[in-house]
C-alpha cells in the first residue's frame, strides 16, 4: 500500500467513526473530533497489513472495546443483565439525555457518578412484569343450525347446487312464459 | 332533569314495556307495509314472483321500520329530557375515577405511525390534565408486518417516552406471531399482563378519548361493578376529504337519535364496537375468549369480527353491556374515500356474517341475538334488495306486457286501490323521516353547524349524494356477500387513513368500474322490455353511472376545504373553541421528512446502520433460543449476502425474519460500520448518506 493509499484508507475511517459518533449524538463536535482522533492513533498502533484487516475494521475493532468498556462501567451492575452492553448503554444514553446533561464525558475518562445512578434505572420494557392469566376458549354450542351444517355440508357440493339451481330457475321462467302465454292472451 | 334510574331499580315491567313498545312498533309498521303490498298483488292474483317479492320484502322492510323507530323513540327520549336510565347517570356529572388499575390499550397493524403515537401523547397529556394519569397506562400492541412501520413505531415509542417521562406508563409491544388479528392481539395483552388491572380501554389507531372520559368512564365501572362493558358513542372527526367531512357531519346530525333509541330498548344489554369501550377485565379473560366456528373441514375458523360476540358473551357470563351515549370526550376518523370505506365494509361484511352462526346458539340474549341480526342485515340486505329490485321490475314488465294487450283500462296502480302508492310513501318516509327528526333536533342548536341555512342545505347536499351512492354500495355490498359466501377472497387495497390526496378519474373508474356496467346493461334492458320503467328507476341507474365520478368527486381534499370555507357540513368540533385539546393535538398534521430520507427498506436500513434503532430493536427483542442456536456460519453468509448484495438478494419474508433475528443484526451492525466503503453494496452507502 503506498502513502497516499494509506492515507485515504484512514481518511475513510475517520470520516466512518465521525458519521458513528454523529448518529450516537456524542458530545459536541470538539469532542467528537478529539475523540475520534484519539482512537485513530490507537488504531494506526493496531495496524497489520499481513493480517488483512482494512483501516476501518480496525478502527471500529477499537471503537467498540473502548465503547464497551466505558458503558460497562456507566451501566455498573445492570450490565450483567444485559447481552451487548454497547447496546444498552446507548439506549440508556438517548434515553437519559446524555448529551445534553453530561455533555462531552463519553469515552473521556471514568463515566460520572449521576450518570452511573441514571443508567441503572434505565430499562426497555415491552410491558411490566409478567402475571400470566389463563384465557382459553370454551367449547360453544351454536344449537340446530351448526346440527343442520354438519349433517349437510359433508354431503354438499357447489356444483350440483347450481346445476339444479339453473335448471329449475329455468323450468320457472318456462312455466312463466307458458302460463302467462296460454291465460293471459 | 327527572332522577336517574339505577341499573340495580331497572324492574321486569320496566324493560318489558320498553322493548314491548319498540319490538311492537315495528312489528306493526312491518304488518302494515306486508298487507299494503299483499294488496296490490290482490287484484290480479299474486303470482310466484310476487310471493317472492312478498318474503323479501318483510325482510327488507323490517329492516328500515327498525331504523326509523330507533330515531322516533330516540326523538322521544330527548323530548321528554333525555333517558333517565342510562349509565352515565349512575355517577354524577363531575366524578372522576379513583386510581383504579386500568390500562388503555391500542392494538395497531400498519397505520400511520405518527398519528398514533401524537394520538396517544395527546391523551396521555389529556390524563395528566383531568387530575392525574395515576393508575392508568398505555400499552401500544403492534401485530405491523412491515419493517418500516414495524422499526418507526419503536422509536416514536421510545421518543415520546422521553418527551413524556413516560418509561413504565407507556408500553410497546410487538407480537411475534400475530395469531387471531385484533382479537388475538388483545387476548395475548390479557393473557400476560391482564390480572394487574381491572379495566382496559380499548381503542382503535385512530381513536381520541379525552382524559376527562377516561376516567369518568372508570368511575362508572367502580359505581356498578354488574357493568362487563360500557360502550362510547365515537364521533366522526378530523376529516379534511369531502366523503369524511359529510359522514362526520351525518354522524353528528343523525347518531345522537339512533344512539338513544337504542339504548332505549336495550338498556343494560348493549353492544360492544370493539373500540373506544372500557372492559372489566376479569369476566373478559374468564369468559369471552372466542370460541371457534362450525367448520366442514374441523379446521380451526376464527371469528373475523369479534366485538359483537364479546358482548354477547359477556352477557351470558351475567354482567351488563351499556351504551353511554351521551359522554362528550370520545372519537374517532372514517375512512377518506368510498375505496377505502368498502375495503373496510369488506371485512366487517365477513365478520358480520360469520355472527349468523350464534343468532341460533343457546344462552345468547334476545337483545344479543337482535344485535346480531342487525349485523348480519347490515350487509344481507343488499342483495335481498337488487333480487327484490329484480324481481319487481321483471314483474311489472310482465304485467305492463300483458296489460297492453287487455282490454281494461287503467294502470297497475290503479288496479291496487291506492295501496302502492301508500306503500311507496310509507317507504319513503322511514327512510327519510329520520333524517328530518336529527335535523330538526340539530336546529336548535345549528350555530356551530354553520347556522340553520347551512345545517339544512349541509342535510341535502349529504342525503342526495348518498341517496345516489346507495345503489353502488349495494351491488358493492352484493359481491361481498356472494364471494363471503362461497369461501373467494376479494382483494381490496389497505386500509387508508390519511386524507390528504384525493381519487384520481381514471383510477376511480378503475376501481368502480362494476356500477356503470351494471347501470348500462341495465338502461339497455329497460329500454328494450320496459321502458316505462326508466323513469321510476332513475335514481338507481343514475348512481350506478355515476358512481365513479360522485367516489372521485367526493375523495377530494380540496373539495372537503372548499366546503368547509363556506361552512358546509361543518361540526362543532372544527371550531377550535369546541375542539377538546386531545382532538386538537391528535390533529394537528406535521410535514414529515419521508422515512429514513424515502430510502427502499427504510426499516431494515434503520435497524441494521442507526445506532439508536439498532440499540432499542436488539433491546426490545427477546431472545429465543432457536435464534441463539442458530449456527455462526449461517449468520455469517447471511450477513455476507446481505451486504454485498444489498436488500434484494433476500425476499420480503427473509427480510422480516432478519428482524426477529437479533444475533445476526448484532454481526450485520458491526460489519457494516465495519466495512471498507467500496466492499458495500451502493444501497448500504446510500444508507449512510441519511444518517
Amino acid at each position: 500500500m503506498d502513502a497516499m493509499t494509506t492515507q485515504r484508507a484512514w481518511d475513510e475511517a475517520l470520516e466512518r467513526l465521525l458519521l458513528l459518533f454523529a448518529s450516537m449524538d456524542l458530545g459536541g463536535i470538539e469532542h467528537r473530533h478529539r475523540t475520534a482522533l484519539d482512537l485513530i492513533a490507537q488504531a494506526k498502533q493496531r495496524f497489520n497489513p499481513d493480517l488483512g484487516l482494512s483501516t476501518t475494521e480496525v478502527t471500529m475493532d477499537v471503537v467498540g472495546e473502548e465503547l464497551e468498556c466505558w458503558f460497562t462501567t456507566a451501566l455498573g451492575e445492570s450490565a450483567d443483565r444485559v447481552r451487548n452492553r454497547t447496546a444498552a448503554g446507548l439506549l440508556a444514553w438517548r434515553v437519559t439525555g446524555g448529551s445534553e446533561r453530561w455533555g462531552d464525558v463519553l469515552l473521556a475518562g471514568e463515566p460520572p457518578t449521576d450518570l452511573r445512578l441514571a443508567f441503572e434505572n434505565v430499562r426497555a420494557q415491552t410491558g411490566p412484569d409478567l402475571t400470566f392469566s389463563s384465557m382459553t376458549h370454551r367449547e360453544m354450542d351454536y344449537g340446530p343450525m351448526e346440527s343442520l351444517a354438519q349433517e349437510t355440508w359433508h354431503r354438499f357440493a357447489w356444483a350440483p347446487l347450481l346445476k339444479a339451481v339453473v335448471f329449475w330457475t329455468a323450468i320457472f321462467f318456462l312455466a312463466l312464459a307458458i302460463h302467462a302465454h296460454f291465460f293471459h292472451p | 332533569m327527572r332522577p336517574a334510574i339505577q341499573p340495580e331499580q331497572l324492574t321486569p315491567d320496566f324493560v318489558g314495556f320498553r322493548r314491548a313498545s319498540f319490538f311492537g312498533a315495528i312489528l306493526a309498521t312491518t304488518g302494515l307495509g306486508l298487507w299494503l303490498l299483499w294488496r296490490s298483488f290482490l287484484p290480479e292474483g299474486i303470482s310466484a314472483l310476487e310471493w317472492v317479492q312478498l318474503v323479501l320484502f318483510t325482510l327488507l322492510f323490517q329492516q328500515i321500520a327498525t331504523g326509523f323507530w330507533l330515531v322516533a323513540f330516540g326523538c322521544l327520549v330527548l323530548l321528554t329530557g333525555g333517558d333517565r336510565a342510562e349509565i352515565e347517570h349512575t355517577i354524577d356529572q363531575e366524578s372522576v375515577a379513583s386510581n383504579a388499575p386500568t390500562a388503555i390499550i391500542l392494538p395497531i397493524f400498519n397505520e400511520d405511525v405518527a398519528r398514533v403515537f401524537r394520538g396517544v401523547e395527546a391523551m396521555w397529556q389529556g390524563l395528566e390534565n383531568a387530575g392525574g394519569n395515576q393508575g392508568f397506562d398505555f400499552f401500544i400492541l403492534s401485530d405491523s408486518n412491515r419493517p418500516e412501520n414495524w422499526i418507526a413505531e419503536e422509536i416514536a415509542w421510545l421518543d415520546l417516552c422521553r418527551k413524556s417521562d413516560a418509561f413504565g406508563r407507556i408500553f410497546y409491544r410487538k407480537r411475534r406471531v400475530p395469531r387471531n388479528s385484533k382479537s388475538g392481539n388483545v387476548a395475548d395483552f390479557c393473557r400476560r399482563w391482564g390480572a394487574r388491572y381491572r379495566y382496559m380501554i380499548v381503542l382503535d389507531a385512530d381513536s381520541i378519548m379525552t382524559g376527562q372520559l377516561m376516567r369518568r368512564l372508570v368511575a362508572m365501572m367502580e359505581k356498578n361493578p354488574r357493568v362487563g362493558i360500557i360502550q362510547t358513542a365515537p364521533q366522526l372527526a378530523l376529516g379534511r376529504t369531502l366523503f369524511r367531512r359529510m359522514q362526520q357531519f351525518a354522524a353528528k346530525v343523525y347518531a345522537p337519535l339512533f344512539a338513544a333509541g337504542s339504548n332505549y330498548w336495550h338498556l343494560f344489554a348493549g353492544n360492544y364496537w370493539g373500540h373506544n369501550a372500557i372492559i372489566r377485565i376479569r369476566p373478559f379473560i374468564e369468559h369471552c375468549d372466542l370460541p371457534e366456528l362450525p367448520d366442514p373441514d374441523e379446521k380451526k375458523r376464527h371469528i373475523f369480527s369479534h366485538d359483537t360476540v364479546e358482548a354477547a358473551l359477556m352477557r351470558k357470563a351475567g354482567f351488563d353491556v351499556w351504551f353511554a351515549t351521551t359522554e362528550k370526550g370520545s372519537y374517532e376518523e372514517g375512512p377518506p374515500n368510498l375505496s377505502d370505506s368498502l375495503g373496510r365494509d369488506r371485512r366487517w361484511c365477513l365478520g358480520n356474517l360469520q355472527h349468523f352462526w350464534f343468532l341460533f346458539a343457546p344462552g345468547i340474549d334476545f337483545a344479543n341475538r337482535f344485535h346480531i341480526w342487525t349485523g348480519v342485515m347490515a350487509y344481507l340486505s343488499s342483495p335481498l334488495w337488487l333480487l327484490f329490485l329484480v324481481t319487481g321490475v321483471v314483474d311489472l314488465a310482465f304485467k305492463n306486457r300483458f296489460s297492453l294487450l287487455s282490454s281494461l283500462p287503467g294502470s297497475d296502480f290503479a288496479y291496487s286501490g291506492g295501496a302502492v302508492q301508500i306503500l311507496i310513501l310509507a317507504t319513503f318516509a322511514l327512510l327519510f323521516v329520520p333524517k328530518i327528526l336529527a335535523l330538526l333536533a340539530t336546529l336548535p342548536r345549528s350555530r356551530p353547524f354553520g347556522g340553520p341555512l347551512r345545517l339544512t342545505a349541509s342535510a341535502l347536499i349529504e342525503t342526495l349524494t348518498w341517496t345516489l351512492l346507495a345503489p353502488a354500495i349495494m351491488l358493492y355490498y352484493t359481491r361481498f356477500v356472494i364471494s363471503n359466501v362461497l369461501g373467494i377472497t376479494i382483494h381490496w387495497s389497505n386500509q387508508n387513513r390519511s386524507d390528504d390526496k384525493g381519487l384520481g378519474l381514471l383510477e376511480s373508474y378503475k376501481i368502480f368500474w362494476l356500477p356503470p356496467v351494471v347501470g348500462v346493461l341495465a338502461v339497455s334492458a329497460l329500454i328494450i322490455w320496459s321502458p316505462v320503467q326508466i323513469v321510476l328507476l332513475s335514481p338507481i341507474l343514475a348512481g350506478w353511472l355515476l358512481a365513479p365520478v360522485i367516489a372521485w368527486v367526493t375523495s377530494q381534499p380540496w373539495l372537503g376545504d372548499s366546503t368547509r370555507k363556506v361552512g358546509l357540513f361543518a361540526i362543532p368540533e372544527e371550531n377550535p373553541q369546541n375542539c377538546p385539546a386531545e382532538l386538537h393535538h391528535a390533529g394537528q398534521s406535521e410535514t414529515l421528512e419521508p422515512e429514513f430520507g424515502g430510502i427502499s427498506h427504510s426499516g431494515l436500513a434503520r435497524a441494521v446502520i442507526d445506532p439508536v434503532a439498532h440499540s432499542l430493536h436488539v433491546a426490545l427483542l427477546r431472545e429465543r433460543e432457536s435464534n441463539k442456536s442458530k449456527p455462526h456460519e449461517l449468520r455469517a453468509d447471511t450477513t455476507t449476502h446481505l451486504l454485498e448484495k444489498g436488500p434484494e438478494a433476500l425476499s420480503p419474508a427473509q427480510r422480516y425474519a432478519l428482524l426477529w433475528d437479533a444475533e445476526t443484526l448484532r454481526l450485520l451492525h458491526h460489519e457494516v460500520w465495519s466495512r471498507p466503503t467500496h466492499r458495500l453494496h451502493p444501497w448500504w452507502q446510500a444508507c449512510f448518506k441519511q444518517l
